[in-house]
């Protein structure tokens, strides 16, 4: 029997991907609709929100664990790292921007903005764990399966948009 | 780039598959990896001044 605190964590975890999900769609929005290839910083910044997805994943499929959270720190440290270093190249008045701005703010200052706001969420979701009860790994529900799919095809976006910007070795500056 | 994509291809593979050290391992050494690239652009194109 799962406690109500695990119960929440568990809801939390699939709202965190569910958002990041929805946020990776939108920036295949932008790409596809407003005509905005990604460059190669915006393609490392999402492949560590899909990391940050995927250790989410790892939360729902093999119970709560700190050394998931862990990795949700991790790979928001480094995508915040690349999303700062993309606002300082671009930080100098008169200096153009990259991409449209949406709400007034750059594409990498709201993903800047998200990262910082996984960390937050994640000192809310350690402060829910409780170390001393069982890891308990209920089989996935209607809406955790719908968050896997999602994530699969976002996976399969970028390996597209990767391979057509890049080929297979690193991407050109 | 193609790579790493790939590799969190396999990685939610793994995940469906329960294999949880080997899903783990492959998500910190794709950090890695981003973190290389990363650097790499960083070295390349405008240096940091700290």
């Amino acid at each position: 029997m799962m406690s109500q605190s695990t119960s929440l964590a568990r809801t939390l975890n699939l709202l965190i991907m569910l958002v990041l999900g929805g946020i990776l769609i939108a920036s295949f929005g932008v790409q596809l609709f407003l005509h905005e290839e990604p460059c190669p910083l915006c393609l490392t910044q999402r492949l560590c929100m899909v990391g940050v997805g995927l250790s989410a994943l790892m939360n729902l499929r093999f119970g709560i664990k700190p050394s998931h959270y862990a990795l949700f720190l991790f790979n928001a440290l480094v995508g915040g790292g690349i999303a700062l270093r993309q606002i300082v190249l671009h930080i100098c008045l008169n200096f153009p921007t990259f991409g449209s701005p949406m709400l007034g703010l750059s594409l990498y200052t709201w993903s800047f903005v998200i990262f910082c706001c996984v960390v937050l969420a994640t000192a809310l979701l350690l402060l829910l764990l409780r170390p001393e009860e069982p890891v308990t790994t209920p089989p996935f529900n209607t809406l955790e399966k719908i968050a896997a799919l999602l994530f699969v095809l976002i996976i399969l976006g970028n390996i597209a948009t990767a391979f057509h910007l890049c080929g297979f070795g690193i991407c050109p500056e | 780039m193609v790579v790493l994509y790939i590799i969190a291809f396999v990685i939610i593979a793994l995940i469906w598959a329960k294999k949880p050290q080997l899903a783990f391992a492959l998500i910190l050494i794709n950090l890695l990896f981003t973190l290389l690239i990363f650097w790499s652009h960083v070295t390349t194109t405008v240096p940091i001044r700290l």
